[in-house]
């Protein structure tokens, strides 16, 4: 990695690959019960043979179905996991063999688990978490204030997390994880169970994160809208390889789904005054001439209602996924 | 070093604070361990004074040994719980937690999980030695109590380093719980008597496999005098320290082993 690399890019993988042994013979005892004994592994590849890099200041998504890899690459990024083969750097640091300093910059949400301790309050779990991240006593009470105010928990604070609502506890979990100003934050499924209002504030949140505070995000989710709101880039990961990496826009353009807009035109009908019919009007919104062909189509009358189609990107995911598993 | 015993003293103080959320558990689980370890000695007690003692040792020596033992294992059970449950605690995807912190898993693992129902048996300890320095009073000497320490902790080593190669199992998908809970019990059991009560393959067993010969019983012979243990000689009564830092060693090996066969837990 040169001095200008280092300098950007923050997360590298170079042809990472990682492989599990699994168990094969499930609960079977075998014949004489010998099976208690004995078992029979394979090797499961988690992650194959992938490369990408993640710049400082960028949010990235990832997504994948279950079990395509998202959380062996998240442990293989923190140096919980060990590659098999090929190299992984954060920072310039190989995680695994520099654990405590790559982890000292680095922020967690497990959304399915909390680090926080479930029947103290709030705020002696952010105390334990300054001892273990070594947080200068002035540096982390204006990091509290600070956290405190963006996340909205103000008194909650002295609450435990059994006393929280789910959305409040995700607050706490992603202060918990910022406490320590991580330059990289990995969340995995952080908005999952939220109503939509907290999920919104979750999304701003990152997004503030990254535009002020030029935090790296790796954002792992099934929720579609978080990658839309939050990411810049989209890492679509799928039985361990990447399928496709590169901004929603392009996914949406390389996956030939043709966005239109509908405008509900109103006009009068047959001339009559007071007489008024709504006709929908379909304008793709592809080609040069598509600026044209809606300026010509609004112009026909007073449009009282206009909707995009055909770009949702739930169903341009389903498609990729699909077209990978044929 | 000053960082890190603020660390487990937060630990605690967060572990307490949690604990006492929950009065009648906190309350229940404390006075529940206590009679736990009482019982096991009356029943002892019951037994020896009948003999008036078991192969030359009073019951008050005993009693005295037993008190460390629970001491020891007080610690073990508060301090160090989160080794203890260590299985359950990979299977939970604590250690994953653990591993995208700046610091020593075992410092995390011993100290996020701290139970204060390990006073039960630390408070047992207290009042068995109390009863015991009664009945049989110890040579005073300078050294007594430093020794006393370094015994304690040593003890303490032992049984930690037991818990870390059983715990370690967990490490590799394997379950082993059964095995910390069988070692803890038959622990309570070689402690209840002098080593020299048993056969010689146990004595054997409890000096060099598994020492806990080295918890009370060995440096007992310091503190009340007894020349020399008949079947490893004198030089066995000193080395408490050194068994429980060797045992110690054997743990951490055996850890950091497990650490680094980890495969991580939940999804791919």
């Amino acid at each position: 990695m040169t001095t200008e690399e280092s300098s950007k890019t923050w997360v590298r993988a170079n042809d990472l690959t990682r492989e599990y042994r699994v168990q094969t013979d499930g609960l079977s005892t075998g014949r004489f019960g010998l099976g208690l004994f004995r078992r029979e592994m394979r090797t499961v590849t988690a992650i194959d043979n992938i490369s990408f890099s993640i710049d400082r200041g960028e949010a990235v998504g990832l997504v994948g179905l279950n079990g395509a890899g998202k959380s062996t690459l998240l442990k293989l990024i923190t140096g919980v996991l060990v590659p098999t083969s090929g190299e992984v750097a954060v920072g310039g640091l190989n995680p695994s063999q520099n654990r405590s300093q790559v982890v000292s910059d680095i922020g967690v949400v497990f959304g399915h688990r909390s680090q926080l301790w479930w029947d103290a309050p709030l705020v002696d779990s952010m105390n334990v978490l300054k001892l273990i991240y070594s947080v200068d006593e002035d540096e982390y009470r204006q990091r509290l204030e600070q956290l405190s105010e963006i996340l909205e928990l103000g008194e909650l604070i002295r609450r435990a997390p059994r006393q929280l609502s789910l959305g409040q506890r995700v607050r706490g979990e992603i202060m918990a994880s910022l406490l320590h100003s991580p330059k990289l934050l990995i969340l995995d499924e952080p908005t999952v169970g939220l109503d939509i209002i907290a999920k919104a504030r979750i999304r701003n949140l990152i997004r503030t994160l990254v535009e002020e505070e030029d935090v790296t995000v790796i954002l792992a989710s099934h929720e579609v809208t978080d990658i839309e709101r939050v990411c810049d880039r989209t890492i679509l990961i799928d039985h361990g390889q990447i399928l496709y990496d590169g901004t929603i826009e392009q996914l949406i353009a390389t996956a030939g789904v043709e966005r239109s807009l509908v405008l509900d035109v109103a006009s009068e009908a047959g001339g009559t005054e007071g007489d008024v019919s709504v006709e929908q009007v379909t304008v793709p919104l592809t080609g040069e001439d598509a600026a044209s062909r809606l300026i010509e189509a609004a112009s026909a009358g007073t449009v009282s209602d206009a909707r995009v189609t055909g770009g949702d990107l739930e169903v341009i995911l389903a498609r990729v996924f699909d077209r990978a598993e044929e | 070093m000053k960082r890190s015993i603020a660390l487990q003293l937060a630990y605690i103080k967060i572990g307490f604070k949690s604990a006492i959320q929950y009065r009648v558990n906190f309350i229940g689980g404390v006075i529940g361990l206590l009679l736990h370890s009482l019982l096991a000695a009356v029943g002892g007690i019951v037994l020896i004074d009948r003999f008036g003692g078991v192969v030359g040792w009073e019951l008050g020596q005993i009693m005295f040994m037993f008190g460390l033992t629970r001491i020891q294992s007080g610690f073990i059970y508060s301090v160090f719980r989160g080794v203890v449950r260590w299985e359950g605690q990979v299977r939970e995807g604590w250690v994953d937690r653990y591993l995208v912190r700046p610091r020593g898993i075992l410092a995390q693992a011993s100290g996020a999980d701290f139970d204060i129902a390990g006073l039960g048996p630390i408070i047992a300890g207290v009042g068995l030695i109390i009863y015991g320095v009664v009945l049989s009073p110890p040579d005073l000497t300078w050294w007594l109590v430093p020794w006393l320490l370094i015994v304690m902790v040593s003890g303490t080593m032992i049984q930690l380093a037991i818990v870390m190669v059983i715990g370690s199992s967990a490490f590799y998908n394997v379950r082993m719980g059964s095995a910390t809970n069988a070692a803890e019990r038959s622990q309570w059991q070689m402690n209840l008597f002098p080593a020299s009560a048993y056969s010689t393959v146990v004595q054997t067993l409890v000096t060099i496999g598994l020492p806990w010969a080295f918890m009370a019983f060995y440096p007992a012979h310091l503190v009340y005098g007894v020349a020399s243990d008949e079947l490893f000689g004198e030089p066995v009564l000193y080395l408490a320290p050194v068994a429980g830092l060797a045992a110690f060693l054997i743990g951490a090996w055996s850890w950091r082993r497990g650490i680094r066969s980890y495969q991580g837990m939940g999804g791919v």
